[in-house]
């Protein structure tokens, strides 16, 4: 075979690959271009999904308000039943408070009683001090008169009624009381619940008729004995002349 | 006018084929021609030829791509003429180098019979090209079908004339092993 049978052979050739040769070379794509379809689809899909995010994201941000919306209700209901046990608590602390107080002036109050039914029976007693005394000086005006009138034992027993009504007065207030003569010894003998003489009295003790007797001497005698028993504190008063000791262990010897 | 309307106007017998080709194809077919010939006068009257041949031939033959058929006319009668007016005479174009090119794909250049069929030669060849890939086909097709200067390929391949050379070194060598694995005789 000749190089010209083959030049001849070659112009045989497919009509496709002629006309393709005489279209040129196809111009070179930059490498950058290869990849242009793929990063538009890239974009594209970027976009749409940026553009879905977007669109959804409003939908998620009102459902998400919604719920904190229903959270917050919800929330709003336990702080609004929290505020009313609050407020029921705060009411309740108040009351108890106030009751607190009500009570603590309860007792101020009642210790206000106290302390004025005690200036009451003090003053009661003082009372029936000055009615002795009073009676003991019309007895003694009496007796100075040297006349013993039926009007002055009308008078007296009136006055011994008072003592009697005075000695009931002073027993509803917790206190007894008499006035008695002894040996021609008048005194006073008082009985009270209260043991106001442990605190207020100051004086002597002495142990008279087998008993711890706290006693207020005036002159060389014994103007007051306080002591205690199974009724209270008894206190017995000298109207006259001060009790000499064996006075006041005979005095307390027959009221025991 | 596309190739359709030119094919109708060869069918009808209307001579605006001609024309219609000249106008369309002359310049193409010009080309080939003068590659082959390297010679104004030769390739006009080549390219003369080929309307007539083409005139001839349609119908019966219809072309499948019209371009490629009047290029594969003006081609043979190119190397027709080349061989009857200048017997052999090399240095008109490119066709003296395209024979000692492809000279080094046949055992015995100077051998005075083609003893393969031209069929199983034709075959063996477009399987080449097929296997071959685009830019490389494009540029042995360029080379040795229109017998374009390597420099001319070059430029419009935008590289060196030497990469050119270097493929089609390389193609020619594929060429001939393909060849001989058909067993041609080469």
């Amino acid at each position: 075979m000749k190089s010209e049978d083959l030049l001849r052979a070659i112009g045989d050739i497919d009509e496709s690959y002629i006309a393709e040769a005489d279209s040129g070379p196809v111009p070179k794509t930059q490498r950058w271009r290869r990849y242009t379809g793929w990063i538009i689809t890239a974009a594209a899909a970027v976009l749409v999904i940026l553009i879905s995010v977007k669109l959804l994201r409003p939908v998620r941000k009102s459902e998400q308000l919604s719920s904190a919306n229903a959270v917050a209700e919800n929330r709003t209901e336990k702080e609004k039943t929290a505020g009313a046990d609050y407020d029921l608590m705060k009411a309740e602390a108040e009351e108890a408070a106030d009751y607190d107080v009500a009570e603590e002036a309860g007792v101020e109050e009642a210790a206000g009683y106290d302390v004025a039914e005690k200036a009451a029976v003090e003053e009661a007693a003082d009372y029936d001090i000055a009615e002795e005394a009073a009676v003991e000086e019309d007895a003694a005006y009496e007796a100075a008169a040297g006349a013993m009138t039926g009007d002055h034992a009308a008078f007296s027993a009136s006055a011994g009624t008072a003592a009697d009504d005075d000695t009931a007065f002073m027993a509803a207030a917790g206190t007894e009381s008499g006035a008695n003569e002894v040996s021609g010894q008048r005194y006073t003998f008082e009985i009270s619940s209260t043991r106001e003489a442990d605190t207020a009295e100051q004086g002597e003790w002495l142990d008279l008729a087998g008993k711890h007797i706290l006693i207020e001497k005036e002159g060389g005698g014994i103007r007051r004995a306080r002591w205690e028993n199974e009724s209270g504190i008894c206190t017995l008063t000298a109207e006259g002349e001060p009790f000499t000791r064996e006075e006041l262990e005979q005095l307390i010897g027959e009221l025991a | 006018m596309d190739d359709r309307e030119i094919i109708e106007l060869y069918l009808s017998r209307k001579e605006q084929a001609v024309t219609e080709s000249d106008a369309k194809y002359g310049r193409y077919c010009g080309r080939i021609a003068y590659n082959i010939l390297g010679d104004i006068e030769d390739t006009e009257e080549c390219v003369s030829d080929t309307w007539l041949r083409a005139w001839n031939a349609i119908p019966p033959t219809i072309p499948k791509i019209l371009k490629a058929f009047f290029g594969k006319i003006t081609r043979n009668l190119s190397l027709n003429r080349l061989e009857k007016e200048h017997a052999r005479k090399r240095g008109s174009g490119e066709t003296g180098a395209v024979l000692d090119e492809l000279a080094e794909c046949v055992a015995d250049p100077r051998a005075e019979a083609w003893s393969a069929d031209s069929v199983v030669l034709r075959d063996t060849i477009n399987a080449f090209l097929k296997d071959l890939p685009a830019e490389n086909r494009r540029i042995f097709i360029r080379r040795y079908w229109y017998m374009d200067p390597v420099s001319q390929i070059a430029l419009d391949e935008r590289c060196g004339e030497s990469r050119i050379k270097m493929i089609l070194l390389r193609a020619r060598k594929e060429l001939a092993k393909r060849l001989m694995k058909e067993g041609i005789e080469i």
